[in-house]
């Protein structure tokens, strides 16, 4: 066999037979890269082209084609979402969003080497291997290939997303029906060709695959073309990116973790104290990517406090100033640093943060713009406030570089001046578990919002579904990238919340992918330790309750 | 309003599985065959049957994941025209030959997208799709039926 090996070997690496390997690769990826022009396609497009050639040259060109078309075959994936060839199907589910985020020529160039290892590997073992696969081969009888027909399709319910089984079934037998439009395998009759000659042979794997993910992907795209979130996607895809791929990406995500096995208990410290001031001093330049993960749940005996009308609107140092008959004095009591939600103004309505109160005014921290009310009677009242998590300096009054804050009904992000606001849908209710992601990408000038709640039952947790969860809210806000200066302190704050898993990104985190980072570390298990990552707390607290 | 598309796409599908079960029904099998315990018709009655049961479940189970569209942002009207444009180029192409409805079709499909630069309109239609042909025809000898090119004398 060795002898065999060598021989081949031996005409294989000659000049003309290498330069033929090349010529082969370069018309093979072009006539890959075409969708739907696949490996089959360029062989028989280069049998003419083999016949002044010895058997040899002429075999090993086309091999080159081959290969070369089944790698071309991932460019048009990568870049378009249309597979060109069935074997580059897969490379489209992780190639395509990647050149959405900006990074295709990194996918391209990971393709490229994953192509590179994979066919030489394969070759490798076929080299070796080739006299007891073929055995194998000749041993598959009609009984092996339905066995695998069906392994093939159970594995679609294993494979199917949690939540996502009807659907999967529904594409497995929307699939099979596809496949049976044609001639029958047995009796040759035709079945569900509406006598159309084009449709006796079926319908083609390829054209299938460029309705499903090629053309779908175009409607998208015009579809969406006013979206905000969809716009962004496009303005990355224009973008190729570097093809290097380095060893940081390989830990691209997690710039900073606080895990712990039990959840901080922040109502247990009285409001707007500090709780808990971290080493990790981080701020984040206008040209970079974050995201901030975390698990919240709602304390608040009180969560809307009562309606106040509003008589008069007033300019207070450029702020604008809310006059009223009197403010409750106990009970839901208005103090400075609480949120109001305001309507029946023309400019003000929304929430906005409480940050002077003269009398029975209240001074809110918005431009004053106009005094002019749209309904005869303008109110506001106050949402329970929880201003949880902070990144400000040391002095006294410190200032406030990023903070998040959530109301009954809102949830705040404040970076350096910059309010961002989202009015959730469906309001947090006290004792359920929301797990936040919060995504801002610098490049599409966005500030994402995302919530989450567990399928748990209040009072009933089963560990076991903690990683289903559905999404509730998700709004995009256009943001102006700014610079959150380093080596000041992020600190938790005492308010009515429970807060844990705390995390910070350097990347936005996929849709796809929330899910699972916001499962991840959330300990299931009680004999797992008090883990604090890589971050050292002055903890302050003064207790810590149960695993959630 | 919210309107949950995966309900929709389900009510579609069940509605496709009927219709694809009453076809599966009409499949003509051979009168010998007629009575075997498997036959040309059987296993696209399964699959009718499967497709009714799978989309039935999925109309009639609760669906968690309800996320609100905002049906303001989405271009419903162009995305309709282009599929217009589409289905009358998938029509008329075996008959009029693949030069001129591919042609007419992206100039007709740049302009209801919004482009209205009528050089760039032309050049990537007509030139280009001529380049694509001769690709096909000249360098690659990948015949295209094309009757049009025919009527006019360009190809034979």
């Amino acid at each position: 066999m060795i002898e065999g090996i060598l021989i081949g070997l031996k005409t294989a690496l000659t000049f003309q037979n290498i330069f033929m390997v090349m010529i082969g690769c370069f018309f093979g990826t072009i006539i890959g890269m075409l969708p739907g022009l696949g490996p089959m396609t360029a062989i028989a497009l280069m049998i003419p082209i083999t016949y002044g050639f010895d058997p040899a040259t002429g075999l090993i060109l086309m091999a080159g084609v081959y290969y070369g078309a089944v790698f071309g075959g991932s460019t048009s994936s990568i870049l378009l979402n249309a597979p060109g060839v069935p074997g580059t199907v897969a490379t489209s589910f992780d190639g395509y969003p990647m050149a959405q985020q900006g990074k295709a020529g990194k996918a391209l160039a990971i393709a490229a080497w994953s192509s590179f290892a994979g066919g030489t590997l394969a070759s490798i073992y076929l080299l070796f291997l080739a006299p007891s696969l073929s055995k194998v081969s000749l041993s598959f009888r009609s009984p092996d290939y339905f066995a695998l027909m069906i392994l093939g399709l159970t594995a679609i319910a294993a494979f199917s997303s949690k939540g996502q089984f009807l659907k999967a079934m529904m594409m497995v037998v929307l699939g099979l029906m596809l496949a049976s439009v044609g001639q029958d395998s047995l009796s040759d009759i035709s079945r569900f060709t509406f006598n159309n000659m084009n449709l006796s042979d079926g319908i083609s794997f390829v054209l299938v695959v460029m309705a499903t993910f090629a053309m779908s992907e175009a409607l998208t795209i015009i579809l969406k073309r006013n979206d905000p979130s969809a716009v962004a996607k496009q303005v990355s895809l224009t973008e190729l990116g570097s093809i290097k791929i380095t060893k940081e990406e390989e830990n691209v995500y997690n710039e900073w973790t606080i895990i712990s096995k039990y959840h901080y208990r922040l109502a247990s410290m009285g409001t707007t104290n500090e709780a808990i001031k971290y080493q990790y001093e981080k701020g984040w330049s206008s040209e970079e990517d974050r995201a901030f993960t975390f698990w919240i749940r709602p304390q608040y005996n009180k969560p809307i406090g009562a309606n106040i009308l509003i008589l008069s609107i007033a300019n207070n140092n450029n702020k604008v100033q809310f006059n009223t008959g009197g403010l409750p004095k106990f009970g839901n009591s208005i103090n400075i640093g609480d949120w109001v939600e305001i309507r029946g103004t023309k400019s003000y309505n929304g929430i906005g943060k409480v940050i002077e109160i003269i009398g029975e005014s209240i001074v809110i921290d918005e431009q004053f713009i106009d005094d002019v009310t749209t309904t005869g009677s303008p109110s506001f009242n106050k949402e329970a406030t929880n201003n949880f998590m902070v990144y400000e300096n040391s002095l006294l009054p410190p200032t406030q570089y990023v903070s998040f804050t959530y109301t009954p009904n809102w949830f705040i992000m404040k970076i350096n001046e910059v309010y961002y606001k989202w009015k959730i849908g469906q309001s947090f209710a006290k004792d359920e578990w929301y797990a936040i992601v919060i995504n801002l990408n610098a490049t599409a000038r966005q500030l994402g919002l995302f919530v989450y709640n567990t399928v748990e039952t209040s009072g009933a947790i089963n560990p076991n579904l903690t990683s289903s969860l559905n999404l509730i809210f998700n709004q995009t806000q256009t943001a102006t990238p700014q610079t959150v200066i380093d080596d000041q302190s992020w600190k938790l704050f005492g308010c009515e919340t429970d807060l844990t898993n705390i995390r910070i990104w350097k990347k936005p985190i996929e849709e796809e992918l929330q899910s699972l980072i916001l499962s991840q570390y959330v300990v299931k298990d009680t004999h797992l330790t008090l883990l604090l990552d890589n971050a050292s707390p002055e903890l302050m607290l003064q207790d810590v309750t149960d695993a959630r | 309003m919210n309107i949950n598309t995966t309900k929709i796409i389900s009510l579609l599908f069940f509605i496709f599985s009927a219709f694809y079960l009453y076809i599966a029904y009409q499949i003509q099998v051979f009168s010998f065959d007629e009575n075997a315990p498997f036959n040309a018709r059987t296993f696209p009655i399964y699959l009718g049957y499967a497709g009714l049961f799978f989309s039935g479940l999925k109309i009639i189970l609760p669906e968690p994941n309800t996320i609100k569209v905002n049906h303001k942002n989405l271009e419903y009207k162009k995305t309709a025209i282009l599929v217009l444009i589409a289905i009358i180029y998938g029509v008329t192409i075996l008959k009029v030959g693949y030069f001129l409805t591919t042609s007419l079709f992206l100039a007709s499909s740049y302009y209801a997208l919004g482009e209205r630069r009528w050089k760039l309109i032309f050049l990537l239609s007509f030139p280009f799709v001529g380049a694509f042909m001769y690709l096909l025809h000249g360098v690659l000898e990948i015949y295209l039926r094309d009757p049009f090119l025919k009527l006019i004398g360009v190809m034979g």
